[in-house]
């Protein structure tokens, strides 16, 4: 039976292609792929320039390894009474120490869907205000506030702390978001990190 | 009926004595048809067993059926078929034998499981499924939405385009698939991965536990849900299926069409193929639609067969492809972006504009499966199967966020890239001798998995080599089935737990064993199981890692856990009494070092503070009862009521699990008339389901003290973000009927537009549940 021999080879020979469909579309080499970490925020520092004297200093938060692992490390914010500071914020992602990637840019970039929000709480609401830089706007005319200015009016008590939320995909034109107030912002929160703040007198 | 045959048929056995000879050698043969009583068609497929020996088999499409290799003796033929009443005959055997069955199709009951007893290659005792006419009521839809009508199944949903099956409480690692007859491998460990199966494929969805799963699996805890294709040898002529279904909600619909047969009489070469697709838009709930709930599948599937004298030969291949909207509000930043949506401090954008188009987050899924099957018949007593599968599974999952001003080739990749290869063989001799019969196998499994992308899962190769002896007696009204298994599973970890070079090595070994009994009542019968059976940690479990974004957790793997082991009884009764049937089933499952995700701590991140839920271990106890009760008032107006109550709780600690489904109660009432012309059968069926408000429920996470102590919080010892929704009331309608080959039904889901949202949908922190929605189904047999 020439013919059923030859049927009963089909079956095998579409069977055989079946292999080499499935193969085609398998990445199966023997190494698997190295890793693709996904872009991660770890860090973001604080650099207050003392409009009076031109002093600087710098507070960070830094988690280096990304969410679990190690804890971050949070600096305490001290500054001076009665004073006006320049503050401008820098993203970064550290997780590979060779190669730190600044996200600020990226944020310059798309700053229509980003917004930084800055709340004092626990009493230093008594001791400092944040307005955002008025020249700092992005093509719809609102805020981003990766520049602001904060000045202090009063020293702070203790367990005094300020908030430093960054939104995106937010709506800049719901009531109050423009002037800072984060009630009504909805959207996606990228980062929110509670500083320590000490004013002092 | 054609009682002349019958007494003809037993007559000419009678007659035809001959002791010594047929004594001696078993080498009888009967031979039958079974036919319906009302039309003298053949009954395609229904089942015939000799209870004494338990050999049987099934009829074949015309309702043929040949039975070899029979002693002498004294015998009862059971023959079943579904939508039939079973029907016994009693005899004394000595020589070939011809019967007709002529059953009663009873179609007012249209109610009803299928309760499969017996099959030819092997006694199944703990079987419940669901027939094709019944799955025709749920076509287009998800396979784990389809195999909702079987008791004691519930699902585990994320969105609505997400369904996982879920029985007796047990889901993902515990509860396995396999799609016709090999162990589904998919990236199962997710509660939003719903099993890559096309549910067109399926002739009969069903469930098996205890010694029925020990076969295929060491770690069928759970059980075992099976999707069964039509058998390839199942038609001798051309024959085949179109189906069509359209819903208003999600303005979709889903369409199949199957072909089968053999190539001529002169070869026996047999083929199935089979193609579906389905289309899905935003889904509504009664007030909005949810943005990006839509859903697109194309599948498709060949099974060739050859048939020889004394063996069988099949391949199949199936390729899936999905693609899954993830509702665009279920993504949030941090935990008080979540406390904002749970409060209603922020409501998400509503929505009226209704969209086909799928944006991130989705998910798209690929799976293959290649299956080629040989069985051999050695002898009258002697078989051996071979089986060799392989399986490719790709996940991409692509989600909303893709890095603060992406580039476009950011923006086209995924997040999470999953590559799982899969190859199983397997090689099983069955033997069978009278009333006894064994079966002994060997399996081996490998497995390949790959990211790329955001890392939550490390790479891995594992392999599990297992050794099974089953054996099964026949000991007139007791059905006896018992059998112990075991199994090595080795892992290699690579990158980023281990390096290529230097894989960190784990490996697991154990046994599993079980019992199962089956009791012929007067009109019923009882089925006892009991199972012990283990798993190995799985790879997530042992070494996940990351920020799981919709609720805002991180979530931690623990490399130090142990196996997990389970001890499970259970009992299943079915009686008919009069016009009531019953079915109802006890069960207890007691799961040692059951592993789970607990919370632990708060973790603070740069997007701020995080529950972080770890891998635990602890002893978890599940129980529960199935009931389902289906009768007739008077002819052709019927009832079918179920209930279907779980109980889960830690027993180290007391607390309860989340995500274990409430109880749930339901009652249909259908109306059948009689045929109008070339109406056949026309039917109305009007149902309610009440779902209860899980009370079992882990206490509320307490936002406020979080946000208020940050990382000094103290935690409850399990939680959830929100409550459990309230219970809720459904109501439903259904009509049918068939026009020549054709069917039609029409349904019509939450007919009053309630709004609710179920404890068994993760998303129900941010979403209510779809609203109304209207179906219509056809299917066109030629």
């Amino acid at each position: 039976m020439n013919i059923s021999k030859y049927l009963r080879f089909s079956i095998f020979a579409l069977a055989a292609l079946t292999f080499v469909a499935c193969e085609n579309d398998d990445d199966d080499d023997d190494t698997p792929p190295a890793v693709n970490e996904e872009e991660l925020i770890t860090d973001m520092v604080l650099t207050f320039t003392n409009t009076a004297d031109q002093s600087v200093s710098t507070f960070s938060f830094s988690d280096t390894d990304g969410p679990g692992g190690n804890d971050p490390i949070i600096d305490d914010i001290t500054l001076s009474d009665s004073t006006v500071y320049a503050v401008s914020i820098e993203v970064l992602d550290a997780s590979n120490p060779s190669d730190v990637e600044d996200i600020t840019e990226e944020i310059e970039e798309e700053d229509e869907e980003h917004q930084f929000f800055f709340i004092p709480d626990n009493g230093a609401e008594n001791a400092l205000t944040v307005i955002y830089d008025p020249a700092e706007l992005d093509e719809n005319g609102n805020p981003v506030g990766l520049n602001s200015t904060w000045t202090t009016i009063g020293a702070t008590a203790s367990g005094s702390t300020v908030r430093v939320v960054l939104r995106h995909e937010l709506d800049k034109g719901a009531t109050g978001v423009s002037d800072g107030d984060i009630t009504n912002a909805g959207g996606e929160t990228d980062i929110d990190v509670t500083f320590n703040l000490t004013v002092t007198e | 009926m054609k009682p002349f045959i019958w007494i003809v048929s037993i007559l000419m056995s009678l007659l035809g004595i001959d002791h010594v000879n047929a004594q001696n050698n078993c080498t009888i043969q009967i031979d039958g048809q079974v036919v319906d009583a009302e039309s003298g068609e053949g009954l395609s497929f229904a089942s015939v067993i000799l209870q004494e020996s338990s050999q049987g088999a099934y009829a074949d499409s015309a309702g043929f059926f040949s039975l070899k290799g029979i002693c002498a003796g004294d015998y009862t033929l059971k023959v079943t078929h579904i939508g039939c009443a079973p029907q016994k005959q009693i005899f004394q055997l000595s020589g070939d034998t011809t019967f007709v069955f002529s059953l009663n199709h009873d179609e007012s009951i249209l109610h009803e499981f299928v309760v499969v007893g017996e099959e030819e290659k092997e006694l199944v005792l703990t079987k419940i499924g669901l027939r094709e006419a019944q799955l025709e009521s749920t076509t287009g839809l998800q396979l784990a939405e389809q195999a909702l009508a079987i008791p004691g199944m519930r699902m585990q949903e994320t969105g609505n385009t997400i369904a996982k099956p879920v029985f007796r409480g047990l889901q993902g690692n515990r509860l396995l698939v396999l799609n016709a007859g090999v162990r589904q491998e998919g990236q199962y460990w997710g509660s939003e991965h719903a099993p890559e199966i096309d549910p067109f494929l399926a002739q009969q969805v069903s469930v098996i536990e205890g010694v029925d799963a020990l076969r295929y699996a060491p770690d069928a805890i759970g059980g075992l849900l099976l999707v069964e294709p039509a058998d390839v040898f199942g038609s001798d002529s051309l024959s085949g299926s179109l189906t069509g279904m359209g819903a208003t909600n999600g303005r979709g619909g889903a369409l199949g069409g199957e072909l089968m047969g053999r190539v001529s009489e002169k070869f026996p070469l047999y083929f199935r193929g089979q193609i579906s697709s389905r289309k899905f838009g935003d889904m509504k709930t009664p007030d909005v639609f949810l943005v990006n709930t839509g859903a697109e599948e194309l599948n498709y599937s060949y099974a060739l067969g050859w048939k020889g004298d004394a063996w069988k030969a099949e391949v199949f291949y199936s390729n899936f492809n999905q693609r899954i909207g993830i509702y665009r509000y279920s993504h949030l930043g941090n935990l008080t972006d979540l406390y904002e949506v749970i409060t209603g401090i922020r409501s998400n954008p509503d929505t009226t504009d209704f969209s086909y188009d799928i944006n991130r987050p989705y998910q798209d899924i690929g799976h293959e499966l290649f299956k080629g099957r040989v069985e051999v018949e050695l002898d009258a007593e002697n078989k051996i199967e071979a089986i060799y599968s392989r399986q490719f599974n790709s996940r991409k999952e692509f989600d909303v966020h893709v890095g603060i001003n992406p580039s476009a080739e950011e923006l086209a990749r995924p997040q999470l890239d999953y590559a799982l290869t899969t190859h199983l063989g397997e090689l099983v001799w069955r033997n069978k001798v009278g009333a006894l019969s064994r079966s002994v196998g060997v399996t081996g499994l490998f497995r390949e998995n790959t990211f790329r992308g955001r890392n939550f899962m490390p790479n891995y190769r594992n392999s599990s080599f297992g050794a099974f002896a089953l054996e099964q007696r026949n000991l007139g009204i007791w059905k006896l089935k018992y059998g112990i298994r075991y199994e090595r599973y080795d892992a290699d970890i690579f990158n980023p737990i281990g390096s290529e070079d230097d894989p960190l090595n784990l490996s697991f070994d154990g046994l599993s064993a079980a019992l199962a009994a089956k009791k012929d009542l007067e009109s019923g019968d009882l089925t006892l199981s009991a199972a012990t059976f283990w798993r190995a940690p799985a790879v997530n479990e042992l070494f996940a890692s990351g920020l799981h974004h919709g609720v805002g957790a991180i979530e931690q793997g623990n490399s130090e856990l142990m196996q997990e082991r389970s001890y499970s009884l259970s009992a299943t009764w079915r009686r008919v009494f009069g016009r009531t049937r019953i079915l109802a089933t006890a069960y207890t499952n007691y799961i040692e070092n059951y592993i789970f995700l607990n919370p632990n701590d708060i973790e603070l991140t740069i997007r701020g503070a995080f529950p972080r839920f770890d891998y635990e271990q602890t002893d978890a106890l599940y129980w529960g009862s199935d009931v389902q009760v289906d009768g007739q008032f008077n002819k052709g107006f019927s009832y079918l009521a179920t209930a279907s109550l779980v109980w889960a709780q830690n027993v180290g600690t007391g607390d309860f699990f989340i995500n274990i489904p409430a109880h749930q109660f339901a009652v249909e009432f259908k109306k059948t008339w009689d045929d109008l012309n070339k109406v056949k059968q026309p039917w109305i069926a009007l149902s309610g389901n009440y779902t209860m408000e899980q009370y079992r429920a882990p206490d509320v996470f307490p936002f406020e003290s979080v946000f208020e102590a940050g990382t000094s919080s103290t935690l409850p010892s399990s939680f959830d973000f929100a409550a459990a929704p309230d219970g809720y009331f459904l109501v439903g309608a259904r009509a049918g009927m068939r026009l020549g080959r054709t069917s039609l039904q029409l349904g019509v889901e939450n007919l009053l537009n309630t709004t609710y949202r179920n404890y068994m949908n993760r998303f129900r922190y941010y979403m209510d549940e779809p609203g109304l929605n209207i179906t219509l189904r056809i299917k066109h047999n030629f």
